[in-house]
């Protein structure tokens, strides 16, 4: 007997080490205010044991992109390559946001889970993440043919075939070499073009540029391009923005960009600019035909390709350049799902969190003090040691705190209790029966011990199947409450016992406060 | 010792027909509930749509609200509005279909903030800025439907099957009948309060089950342990005999689990778990109710349907 009871003494002991292990660095790191963002960013970066708060306590971003790859005919492991690779230029567009901390991983086989904490600029973050990002270039339709697809929609809408109503081109404009729309017609004519795509030739479409200012009006260029991709951001390498360097007078002290392709597009683009020497090649991105050069001369395999402008201060060929390099995604990418929460939020939600296990923690224990008196003592210190324990182990496993793990938290307090009212209801009966306590302690533990096993383990079954079936802040519920659980077993059975039994080991009919 | 029911002698056999009834009662009500209703009502994690939180530096009305969203196009709005009675502020949960994603191509800005330049453009003086924002898309929110879907029926499959296993098959029965009468009516109840369905309302529902089953359990062992040992009485009286002593454990654990939920939801209320702990609390109430008055009933009627021969009615 005496020890048995040694033994869970140095048990005790070495959980309450571990405990203490365990809540260090994230006791420091919440409460040490001298540590300064390197400091903190170091501790996180640590093995070891660390509680994380969820982005709906710190407040941040989440999303879920889908990589769309219907209908291109992929493989399996295409998509998943596919995904990849747009992860690693989604990282790169994150870093451009310059935020601390960010987490991006696939989840399945087309699904790209993008953490954003503390994100301040919402609208910028999803600009930059969140575009369609699929950059191709294609091939303009000639002057002629465009010309003749504006005048078969105007004489598609014009119902009779007499020709020169022009309820379509009469919106254009010209602008440079170019047709365009002011911006006040966009919207109707967007509307027209919509309503006559089926009078476009199949293999091509009516796409804007991006809005601009020309001449005092504010209007978006309108370009007939070809549907083919002749080569995609996939097939870049590199590109960069710098002063014209070439030797024709009338682009001295401008801008250009120069730009390298992977040699899986050199052949390709080799052929097509050989093909089309003096046709234009449209630089689409997201459906935004952003800039549309003419083609001088054929590339040729391992040269790069120089794209100039007229432009003088270097903003355009730079932003250009940026979007060439790293709006190179292979797939086209859509938010499927969006969640963010302002760190007033967080804050507000951490606090009611809080709050809440404070306030139900001290009606249960109030509760088991007066229901169960001694005994009910032994059961609250049981409790107690349970929430630090479940908080230990939720560090060890480096488990993130959402505000649904909170409620898992809470929930956990009000169910650690049920082990030991079945054990005193148990102990309750056997001392009615007329047996000495320590007898009635040892059948009531005997006999209780079997159904907080099997109780216990339904729950434990349905947070598995939670935790197996969502990610996410409710996984972070699941996996509360299955600690919680199996920590309370171990607690109601070692711990609390241990408790009877030093109460009771010099003398077995000492009487029980229960 | 104190207690809160002295030792008891209710009859719960032979007063099974008023559990009958009554979860009959509800049931049917339940059933007519989500018939008008069209369904349970579903957050934007089923039906995708946007949930947009909003804090005003004054306080608007939800119709001054309603029309800055008409102005925008958006009709099909529902506005939960939370009043801060201290400070004069108010705040809003906006919800709105799942057609306006993100960020449209001709607006270069989310439909959040073109809600608030609008609202600040109206009001002048007015301050508004976003809590929260949540975007489901109507083909992710199937999917994760479905995935609730499956993850319930999966979960109540492994519980059956343990229970089979642990007890027997007769109060494995009553318990999954009493742990779909749990749902069914828990989700009556939070349809009837306007709560809508999201991940964290399917994450109380398990909850719910395993809660529920964990007390049967507790019941039905107890009612196993009472067979073996009381030979000369009969099924019904050791089932009510089981359900006696078993009466103040089965009070003292809903108490305690009822004092952290109710704790949730009154300081939670304004947070996103709040539907979680409403949908927690009543099904404690409900799971606390149908293991006494449900499961050991049921196996009653499934001895008198099918008897076996160890056992006398």
């Amino acid at each position: 007997m005496k020890r048995s009871l040694w033994i869970k003494f140095g048990f005790f002991l070495a959980a309450v080490g571990v405990i203490v292990y365990a809540l260090y660095p994230t006791l420091r790191l919440w409460t040490d205010s001298n540590m300064d963002e390197e400091e903190r960013t170091i501790l996180k970066a640590k093995k070891g044991p660390l509680l994380g708060l969820g982005l709906d306590l710190v407040g941040g971003m989440h999303l879920v992109l889908e990589a769309d790859t219907s209908g291109r005919g992929f493989t399996t492991k295409e998509v998943v390559s596919a995904t990849d690779n747009a992860i690693s230029i989604i990282r790169d567009r994150v870093d451009e946001l310059g935020v601390a901390e960010p987490n991006i991983q696939r989840v399945g086989r087309n699904r790209i889970q993008v953490q954003i904490p503390g994100i301040a600029d919402r609208e910028r973050a999803l600009e930059v993440i969140g575009k369609t990002g699929l950059l191709e270039f294609r091939l303009l339709a000639s002057p002629e043919a465009t010309m003749k697809i504006f005048s078969d929609i105007d004489a598609h809408l014009s119902d009779d075939s007499l020709g020169g109503a022009r309820p379509f081109s009469g919106y254009l404009v010209p602008a440079g070499s170019d047709a365009a729309v002011e911006k006040s017609n966009y919207r109707a004519f967007k509307g027209l073009v919509e309503e006559t795509r089926s009078v476009v030739p199949a293999d091509a479409e009516i796409l804007f540029g991006p809005e601009e200012e020309a001449e005092g009006r504010t209007i978006r260029k309108v370009y007939v391009v070809k549907k083919k991709a002749e080569i995609t951001g996939a097939d870049i390498k590199d590109a960069k923005a710098m002063l014209y360097q070439g030797n024709d007078p009338n682009y001295q002290g401008t801008w250009m960009t120069e730009m390298d392709l992977q040699r899986s597009g050199q052949a390709r683009f080799a052929n097509v600019t050989g093909n089309n020497v003096g046709e234009r090649l449209a630089i689409v991105f997201d459906n935004l035909v952003k800039s549309a050069p003419v083609i001088k001369e054929r590339i040729p395999p391992g040269s790069a390709a120089t794209i100039t402008s007229n432009d003088k201060a270097g903003n355009e060929m730079s932003d250009l350049a940026i979007l060439i390099r790293h709006g190179a995604l292979p797939v086209p990418l859509r938010i499927v799902q969006e969640r963010t929460v302002s760190p007033t939020l967080g804050r507000d939600s951490i606090r009611a969190g809080v709050i809440a296990i404070i306030i139900g923690l001290a009606a249960v224990v109030l509760f088991m003090l007066i229901y169960y008196t001694g005994s009910g003592l032994v059961a609250v210190a049981a409790l107690i040691f349970n929430l630090f324990g479940l908080i230990a182990v939720l560090a060890l496993i480096r488990a993130t705190l959402t505000l649904p793990g909170l409620a898992g938290v809470a929930l956990t307090i009000g169910m650690a209790v049920d082990a030991n009212v079945l054990i005193y209801e148990r102990i309750r009966d056997e001392l009615r029966a007329g047996k000495f306590p320590r007898s009635a302690v040892e059948t009531g533990y005997g006999k209780a011990w079997k159904i907080i096993i099997d109780a216990n383990i339904t729950t434990i079954i349905a947070a598995v199947v939670l935790a197996v079936f969502n990610s996410g802040p409710v996984r972070g519920f699941a996996i509360t409450l299955i600690v919680g659980l199996i920590i309370n077993m171990i607690t109601a059975v070692y711990f609390s016992r241990g408790l009877f039994d030093l109460y009771l080991f010099r003398r077995p009919d000492r009487k029980l406060y229960i | 010792m104190f207690e809160i029911l002295k030792e008891t002698r209710i009859p719960f056999s032979r007063l099974r027909y008023i559990g009958f009834i009554a979860s009959g009662v509800l049931i049917v009500l339940t059933v007519i509930l989500l018939l008008v209703n069209g369904g349970p009502n579903y957050g934007i994690d089923f039906e995708g749509g946007s949930k947009i939180g909003l804090s005003c530096s004054e306080p608007i009305t939800t119709e001054e609200l309603r029309s800055v969203l008409a102005d925008l196009g958006e009709t099909n709005v529902k506005i939960f509005r939370i009043q801060d009675v201290s400070t004069g502020s108010s705040s809003f949960q906006i919800q709105v279909p799942p057609k306006t994603m993100l960020i449209e191509e001709e607006e270069q800005k989310s439909f959040s903030q073109r809600l608030i330049d609008n609202l600040e453009t109206k009001y002048p003086g007015l301050e508004v800025t976003l809590t929260g924002e949540e975007t489901v898309s109507a083909a992710f929110g199937k999917e994760l439907q479905w995935d609730a879907i499956l993850a319930l029926l999966l979960g109540m499959a492994l519980i059956l099957i343990y229970i089979w296993i642990r007890i027997d098959f007769r109060f494995g029965v009553g318990t999954v009948v009493a742990t779909f009468h749990d749902v069914l009516i828990a989700l009556g109840i939070i349809t009837l309060l306007g709560i809508r369905i999201d991940i964290t309302v399917i994450a109380a529902f398990l909850t719910i089950i395993g809660y529920s089953v964990n007390d049967s359990i507790v019941i039905s062992k107890r009612i196993q342990e009472l067979i073996k040992t009381r030979r000369g009485a009969t099924l019904t009286e050791n089932i009510d005999a089981g359900i006696n002593t078993t009466l103040s454990r089965t009070i003292v654990t809903s108490i305690t689990t009822l004092f952290v939920s109710v704790a949730v939801v009154i300081f939670a209320s304004g947070t996103a778990i709040f539907p979680f702990a409403m949908t927690m609390t009543i099904g404690i109430i409900i799971g606390t109710y149908s293991s006494s008055f449900i499961v050991a009933p049921i196996v009653v009627e499934l001895e008198r349907v099918l008897p076996s021969h160890k056992r006398r009615t």
